[in-house]
C-alpha cells in the first residue's frame, strides 16, 4: 500500500486521483511541499518553543527529556503545575501527541495547549485553581524522527523512527525506499498502464482510482504502486524504505508481531520506552489524553463481554486477556465524549483507526488508566457533489470510495495544490509502458492548513480543562464516635468520591500498576484497636458522592485522639484527627 | 527485637565465613601441582583425563565465582573459550556469556549456534553449574574425544550460566527457602499499599534458611508424622492435633496485620518475555511490560543480533522435565517443528532417566511471556527448558515426586544425608506469636541435587543439550552435475542437503520470514537462468527470475532430504557452488 494514505484507511478504498480533469497543468514544484509544512514546527523549532515557554514560566512549567530517538532527537515531557516538584504529588493528566509520526497537527495542538494553560494561569481563576490542584504531563512530540519527514526535501509520510530495519526480512536494511520520480518533492502514487492491472479510474470522480469490479464487468487497466523504483531488484516496490519503528505500533497491547513497522518487540523503541516509564515515575497519572489516529471521543468505547479461550470469561490466565473494554467503564467514556463534543463543537467525525500496539489502548488495558483519544483534526464534511459529469454512471450498491469523496471535495475547495496531477514519467523498471505519477500529497488530509491551528488548539484546551475537572476527589466524613463502655469506642467513617470519574477504572482494578485508595487508622499512645484494620485498601469508588463505610473499635481514654487518612496517588490525600468522645 | 538483631549479625558473620571458605578452595584449585599427580591413574570414562582447570562439582558457586571459573577456562583454553558480557543486571553485575567453539575453525558468530542459559529463576541455581560444567567438559575434552572436536569445529555454544546474578547471590547468601527468591531484586510493591519490599521473611533462628514456624496447641490441627517425627502432617479426620503451623519464618514488619506479604522483588523473570506477554491480571509476575527487566533485554539484544542461533536451552528446576512450548494453548507450534521436538524429546528421555518430555501448558501450567516461547515464537528457534533434578533420583524410582513425596524426601534425608537436610525444631521468641519453634528442610534440599548427584545430573542434562546441538542444521553441497546443452551453455544441477535432524528454518521461521532464506550461489560462469527443481523425476521447476546467480531457498529440511537447484550458465566450468544458511552454516564444492 502506498504510504500516502490519510490515517491508513481501509485497504482497497484509498484515495488516488485521475488525470482527466487536471491534465495539461505543469508538474508542481516543491512549493507544494513547502505549503504542507508551512506554519508547522520542525524538531528544532519545537524544542526552542518549549524552551522559551519554560523560561517565561519557570514557576509553572518544567521540561525533562524522556528519550533520545535513534535519529538523536530528544523526546520531551513538559510538566505544568504550580509549586515545583510538589506538582508530582498531585493527581495528573497525561497528554501524548504524535506517537503516529505523520500526525504532526497533534504536536501543534499540544504546544498550544501548553501555551494556553501557562498564559491563562494568571488571568483565569478556574485555570489557576485547576493548576494548583492538578498536574499536566504533556509529551508534544513522541515520534520526532518520523515527524521530521514533514520538513524534508522529499515528503513522504514516514511512520517509523530512524532505527534501521529490515521490513521485508530479506537480510538487508532500508534498501528500497520510495523515489520522487516527477521531481515535485512529494511521494505520491504511480500507476502503470497494464492490461493485467486490477485498477481503474473512477467514473464519477475521474480523479479517484479504485479496484475494477469484475462482477460488474469492469476491466482493470492499471497497476498502482507507491512512487518509486525497485532499487534492490526483488520485484517489490518501496517495500523497505527508511523508517524503522512506528511508536504508535510499538506498545504491548494488541501488538502485531512481525508487523512491518512494529519494531523488534513491544517497547523496543526508546521513544515508546520513555513514555512507558512515565507511568513508573508518576504514579499520580490519573487519566490520559492521546492525540492520534485512535478515537474514543467521537465514538465512545462501549464494553463487551467477549468469550476467551475455551469460552471462559476473559481476564484470567486460562482464558486470556481482555480484547474489549469493560462495560463498567462505559459511563466514563460516554461522559468524556459528551464533554468533547460540547467543548470542541465537533459534532461528527470519522471513527478512529483500529489500534495495533497503539499507545491509547495500552494506557487503558495495561496501565489501567481511563484514556481518551481524539484524531485532533479531520477533513470536515463537505456537501455532496450533485453535478452529473458526462459519461459518469452512478455507483450501484456500496460505494467503495465513500470515505474518499468528501475528503476530495474538501481538498478541491481548500487545498487544491495538494492534488497532484498525473504526469507521465520515464520509468526504468517499466520500459515501454506508460507510467504516470500523481495523487494526493502526503500529509494533506491528516494535518490542516496552519491557519486553523490556533482555533483548533483553543478547542482542545477547553476540552482538556473540562476533562481534568472530572477527576475523582476524596472526602472523609466521620459518621459517629459511639462509646461502648468506659474506654471503648466504635468509630464509623465514610470515604466518599465527590468527583465524577471513579477512583479506579474497572480495568484499573485489574491492573497491578494502578493504586487503590489506602486508608490508615493511626492510634496514639495508650490506645489499642479491638477491631478493624490499621491499613486497608478500598475497592474502587464510583464518583458523584459514592462512599464506603468503615468501622473500628478502639480502646482508649476519652479525649484521646486517633488519626484517619485516606488517599492514593491519583486522588490525593485527605486526613482527619478524631477525638474519642461521643458525637 | 534485640534477639533478632543478634541473630542477623550471626548470620552475616557465618555467611562471611562460608564465602571465605569457598574462596580458599578456589585458590587451592589454582595450584593444581599441589594436588596428587594423576600420572598412572586409570582414567574414568566420560571425564577429562587431566583437566587444566580442576573444578569441584559438589557446591553452589556465587556469581563472582562463576565468572572466575569461566575466566580460568578462557585463560587455559584460549582457542576454545571466550568470556564476554552482554549487559548489566539491575544490581550492576555483568551478565556473562561464555562462547565455546573451536575459534581456529570458521567464524564463531556464523557457525550454527546453541544458546544455553541458567538460573532465570533465582532459586533454580543448578543451571549455572550445569552451564559451567558444559563449558568445562567441552574445553577439557577437546582432543580427547573425536565427537567433541567435530562439535567444536562445526558449532558454537553461547552459554550464559546465570541471567539473574543479583538474585542468585541473594538466594545463596541470604536466608531463603528452596523456592525463594524466584524474582529478581528490582523493588516492587507486591501488596499494593504504596510501600516497597517492606515485609519479607525473617530468619528468626539465624541459620541462613527460611524454614517453618510451629506452635504447640492442644487444639492444633497438626500432628507429628508417624514415619518421621520431624515432619508435621494434618491430624486425621476426627482426631485431635497438637500443633499449629504458622507459616514461613517471619513476622509482621509493617504492622498491617499480614506476615511476609511484600518481600524483595515481586515478579517472575520467566513471564517477562515479548511473546504473548500479558499483564498481571492474566499472568502473575509478568511485571510492567515485556522486557522491563534489564536481564531480559540483555538476552533479547544478544540473540536478535545472532541469526546463527538455531537451538536453545533454558535450565530451570525442578521435577525432571524436558519442556517445550507452547505455554498457552492457542499458541500452536507448527506440526513440522513438533516432529523435530518429539525426536529430540524422545532422545532426552533415554539420556535422562526419570525425566519426561512434556508441553508447558498441557502438562504443567499456562505460561504467558515465557522465555522458551519467545525463542520459538519470535525467533523460530527450537528451544527446551529442562526442569533439573527430580525426586526420582532419591531412590531411582518413579512416583516419589507425587503425593507422599514428603515421606520419601525425609527418608532420603535420613538414609543418604544422615539428617543434614533438616534444621531441627528450636524454640525462638516471636515478636507477635510469643514462644514458637522454627525448623524444617533447608533451602538447598528438595529442588537441587545433593553433592553426590550433582555431577551426574549435570552430565546427563549436558548430553541432552549437546545432542540437540549436534542435531542443529548443517548444510552441504552434496553433488554437482554438469551437462553441456550447446551454444556454449552448461546446465549445472546441484543437490544441497542437511543431514541433521533440525531444518535450516523451522516452519515458524518460514511462515513469519524471521531469518533470511538460504542462499545457493554459483560462481565460475555467467548465469542466465536459475531454477529450483521441485520434482526431479517429473523435471518440474520453478524459475527464479531476479538475481539468478544466488538461488534463495526458504528452507533446507533435515534428515538429508535432497534439495535440487539448477542454473543455465555461459561457460563450461569448472563451477563452484556455495550454500550459505544463517542457521545451517555454509559449504562449497567445485564441479569436475
Amino acid at each position: 500500500m502506498p504510504s500516502t494514505l490519510p490515517l491508513r484507511l481501509p485497504a482497497g478504498v484509498f484515495t488516488l486521483l485521475a488525470a482527466a480533469a487536471l491534465s495539461g497543468l505543469p508538474p508542481a514544484l516543491s512549493a507544494q511541499a513547502r505549503s504542507l509544512s508551512a506554519g508547522y514546527l520542525s524538531h528544532a523549532r519545537l524544542a526552542s518553543t518549549i524552551d522559551s515557554m519554560r523560561r517565561t514560566h519557570p514557576q509553572l512549567l518544567s521540561v525533562r527529556e524522556i528519550a533520545q530517538s535513534p535519529g538523536g532527537r530528544a523526546v520531551h515531557v513538559v510538566r505544568i503545575g504550580s509549586g515545583g516538584d510538589a506538582a508530582d504529588k498531585r493527581p495528573a493528566v497525561l497528554v501524548i501527541a504524535n506517537a503516529f509520526g505523520p500526525h504532526v497537527v497533534s504536536s501543534e495542538v499540544a504546544i498550544r495547549l501548553i501555551r494556553n494553560m501557562v498564559s491563562g494561569y494568571g488571568r483565569d481563576t478556574a485555570l489557576k485553581s485547576l493548576l494548583d490542584r492538578q498536574t499536566f504531563y504533556i509529551v508534544p512530540r513522541a515520534n520526532p524522527d518520523a515527524a521530521e519527514a514533514l520538513f524534508g526535501s522529499v515528503l513522504s509520510e514516514r511512520t517509523g523512527n530512524d532505527e534501521p530495519s529490515d521490513s521485508d526480512r530479506d537480510g538487508k536494511l532500508d534498501e528500497d525506499g520510495p523515489n520522487d520520480l516527477n521531481g515535485d518533492g512529494l511521494i505520491t502514487t504511480m500507476r502503470v498502464s497494464d492490461p493485467a492491472g486490477t485498477w481503474i479510474a473512477d467514473s464519477i470522480n475521474p480523479v479517484l482510482m479504485r479496484r475494477a469490479d469484475a462482477s460488474r464487468g469492469e476491466r482493470g487497466r492499471y497497476r498502482v504502486l507507491t512512487e518509486g523504483r525497485d532499487i534492490d531488484k526483488d520485484g517489490e516496490f518501496n517495500e523497505d524504505g527508511p523508517g524503522g519503528t512506528d511508536i504508535n505500533a510499538n506498545f504491548p497491547n494488541f501488538y502485531e508481531y512481525f508487523g512491518a513497522t512494529a519494531g523488534n518487540w513491544p517497547l523496543s523503541a526508546p521513544e515508546a520506552w520513555g513514555i512507558a516509564e512515565l507511568f513508573q515515575q508518576h504514579q499520580n497519572i490519573a487519566i490520559a489524553y492521546v492525540l492520534g489516529p485512535q478515537d474514543n471521543l467521537n465514538t465512545p468505547w462501549t464494553g463487551r463481554r467477549v468469550p476467551g479461550i475455551g469460552g471462559l470469561p476473559q481476564g484470567t490466565s486460562a482464558s486470556g486477556p481482555f480484547t474489549a473494554t469493560l462495560p463498567e467503564d462505559d459511563p466514563w467514556f460516554a461522559e468524556a465524549s459528551r464533554v468533547f463534543k460540547r467543548t470542541t463543537g465537533f459534532a461528527r467525525g470519522a471513527s478512529g483507526v483500529e489500534g495495533k500496539g497503539d499507545v491509547l489502548s495500552w494506557i487503558y488495558y495495561h496501565m489501567g488508566r481511563l484514556a481518551f483519544g481524539s484524531r485532533t483534526w479531520w477533513t470536515p464534511d463537505m456537501p455532496a457533489d450533485t453535478t452529473r459529469r458526462s459519461g459518469a454512471t452512478p455507483v450501484a450498491g456500496a460505494d467503495p470510495l465513500a470515505l474518499e469523496r468528501p475528503a476530495l471535495r474538501w481538498l478541491e475547495a481548500n487545498r487544491r495544490d495538494a492534488i497532484v496531477p498525473w504526469t507521465r514519467v520515464e520509468h526504468p523498471d517499466f520500459p515501454g509502458q506508460v507510467v504516470e505519477v500523481g495523487g494526493i500529497a502526503p500529509y494533506a488530509t491528516l494535518n490542516p492548513p496552519a491557519a486553523e491551528l490556533d482555533s483548533l488548539g483553543a478547542k482542545h484546551t477547553r476540552f482538556v480543562q473540562e476533562l481534568a475537572g472530572l477527576l475523582p476527589r476524596l472526602e472523609l466524613r466521620v459518621a459517629s464516635v459511639e462509646p461502648l463502655g468506659a474506654r471503648t469506642w466504635r468509630v464509623k467513617a465514610h470515604v466518599a468520591n465527590t468527583g465524577f470519574l471513579p477512583t479506579l477504572s474497572a480495568m484499573g482494578s485489574r491492573a497491578r500498576w494502578a493504586q487503590r485508595v489506602r486508608v490508615d487508622f493511626k492510634t496514639s499512645a495508650g490506645q489499642e484497636i479491638a477491631s478493624g484494620r490499621t491499613m486497608q485498601l478500598l475497592n474502587p469508588l464510583r464518583g458523584s458522592g459514592t462512599s464506603t463505610e468503615l468501622t473500628w473499635v478502639v480502646v482508649g481514654a476519652a479525649g484521646s485522639s486517633v488519626t484517619l487518612s485516606a488517599g492514593s496517588p491519583v486522588v490525593g490525600e485527605v486526613s482527619e484527627t478524631i477525638t474519642l468522645r461521643a458525637r | 527485637m534485640t534477639k533478632l538483631t543478634v541473630s542477623f549479625a550471626k548470620v552475616a558473620a557465618s555467611l562471611l565465613a562460608v564465602s571465605s571458605l569457598v574462596t580458599a578452595s578456589l585458590s587451592a584449585q589454582q595450584r593444581p601441582n599441589d594436588r596428587i599427580p594423576l600420572t598412572g591413574a586409570l582414567e574414568a570414562l566420560g571425564s577429562p583425563r587431566n583437566p587444566k582447570v580442576p573444578i569441584l562439582w559438589d557446591r553452589w558457586y556465587d556469581s563472582d565465582q562463576l565468572r572466575e571459573l569461566a575466566e580460568r577456562l578462557a585463560r587455559a583454553h584460549p582457542d576454545y573459550v571466550k568470556v564476554s558480557s552482554i549487559g548489566k543486571s539491575f544490581g550492576g553485575k555483568d551478565i556473562m556469556v561464555i562462547t565455546v567453539t573451536n575459534f581456529k575453525v570458521g567464524d564463531a558468530d556464523k557457525k550454527p549456534a546453541m544458546w544455553i542459559d541458567g538460573n532465570i529463576h533465582s532459586n533454580e541455581i543448578q543451571g549455572s553449574e550445569f552451564s559451567i560444567y558444559t563449558a568445562w567438559y567441552l574445553a577439557e575434552m577437546a582432543g580427547q574425544v573425536a565427537a567433541v572436536d567435530t562439535l567444536l569445529a562445526q558449532r558454537t555454544l553461547y552459554i550464559a550460566p546465570t541471567i539473574n546474578p543479583d538474585a542468585r547471590d541473594h538466594y545463596l547468601k541470604m536466608a531463603n527457602t528452596a523456592s525463594s527468591p524466584r524474582t529478581g531484586l528490582m523493588p516492587r510493591d507486591n501488596d499494593g499499599d504504596g510501600l516497597i519490599d517492606e515485609d519479607g521473611p525473617n530468619d528468626l533462628n539465624g541459620d541462613g534458611h527460611i524454614t517453618q514456624m510451629r506452635r504447640r496447641n492442644p487444639n492444633g490441627r497438626f500432628i507429628e508424622a508417624p514415619y518421621d517425627r520431624r515432619i508435621l502432617i494434618p491430624a486425621p479426620a476426627g482426631t485431635k492435633g497438637e500443633w499449629d503451623i504458622l507459616g514461613q519464618e517471619g513476622y509482621d514488619m509493617d504492622g498491617d496485620g499480614t506476615v511476609n506479604e511484600d518481600a524483595i522483588g515481586g515478579y517472575d523473570p520467566n513471564r517477562n518475555w515479548p511473546w504473548r506477554w500479558q499483564p498481571q491480571y492474566v499472568q502473575g509476575g509478568s511485571d510492567w511490560w515485556p522486557g522491563s527487566l534489564p536481564e531480559t533485554r540483555a538476552v533479547l539484544n544478544f540473540v536478535l543480533k545472532r541469526d546463527n542461533i538455531a537451538g536453545a536451552q533454558s535450565y530451570h528446576n525442578s521435577g525432571g522435565m524436558l519442556l517445550r512450548g507452547p505455554g498457552v494453548p492457542q499458541d500452536e507450534y507448527r506440526p513440522q517443528d513438533v516432529a523435530v521436538f518429539d525426536q529430540l524429546g524422545k532422545a532426552g528421555e533415554q539420556i535422562l532417566p526419570g525425566y519426561r518430555y512434556l508441553i508447558v501448558w498441557k502438562d504443567l501450567y499456562t505460561v504467558w511471556g515465557g522465555e522458551l516461547d519467545w525463542f520459538y515464537g519470535a525467533r523460530g528457534v527450537l528451544t527446551f527448558s529442562n526442569e533439573l533434578f527430580t525426586p526420582f533420583l532419591y531412590f531411582n524410582r518413579s512416583g516419589d515426586d507425587g503425593p507422599g513425596g514428603q515421606e520419601q524426601s525425609a527418608l532420603f534425608d535420613r538414609l543418604l544425608l544422615l539428617g543434614e537436610a533438616f534444621v531441627p525444631w528450636t524454640k525462638v521468641q516471636h515478636p507477635q506469636y510469643g514462644e514458637i519453634e522454627v525448623g524444617g528442610f533447608k533451602k538447598n534440599f528438595g529442588r537441587v541435587e545433593p553433592g553426590f548427584l550433582l555431577q551426574s545430573d549435570a552430565h546427563r542434562n549436558m548430553m541432552f543439550t549437546l545432542y540437540q546441538t549436534s542435531e542443529m542444521p548443517l548444510v552441504e553441497v552434496d553433488t554437482i552435475t554438469t551437462r553441456s546443452i550447446g551454444g556454449g551453455l552448461t546446465e549445472v544441477t546441484a543437490i544441497v542437503l542437511n543431514r541433521k535432524l533440525a531444518p535450516t528454518h523451522t516452519q515458524q521461521d518460514v511462515e513469519n520470514k524471521i531469518s533470511r532464506p538460504d542462499h545457493v550461489t554459483l560462481s565460475g560462469g555467467k548465469v542466465i537462468a536459475a531454477f529450483r527443481v521441485t520434482n526431479v523425476l517429473q523435471n518440474s521447476t520453478e524459475e527464479q527470475v531476479l538475481d539468478p546467480t544466488t538461488i534463495k531457498l526458504t528452507n533446507i529440511p533435515g534428515g538429508g532430504v535432497p534439495v535440487t537447484v539448477r542454473w543455465i550458465v555461459e561457460g563450461s566450468g569448472p563451477f563452484t557452488v556455495t550454500v550459505d544458511s544463517p542457521k545451517g552454516g555454509s559449504h562449497s564444492k567445485r564441479s569436475r
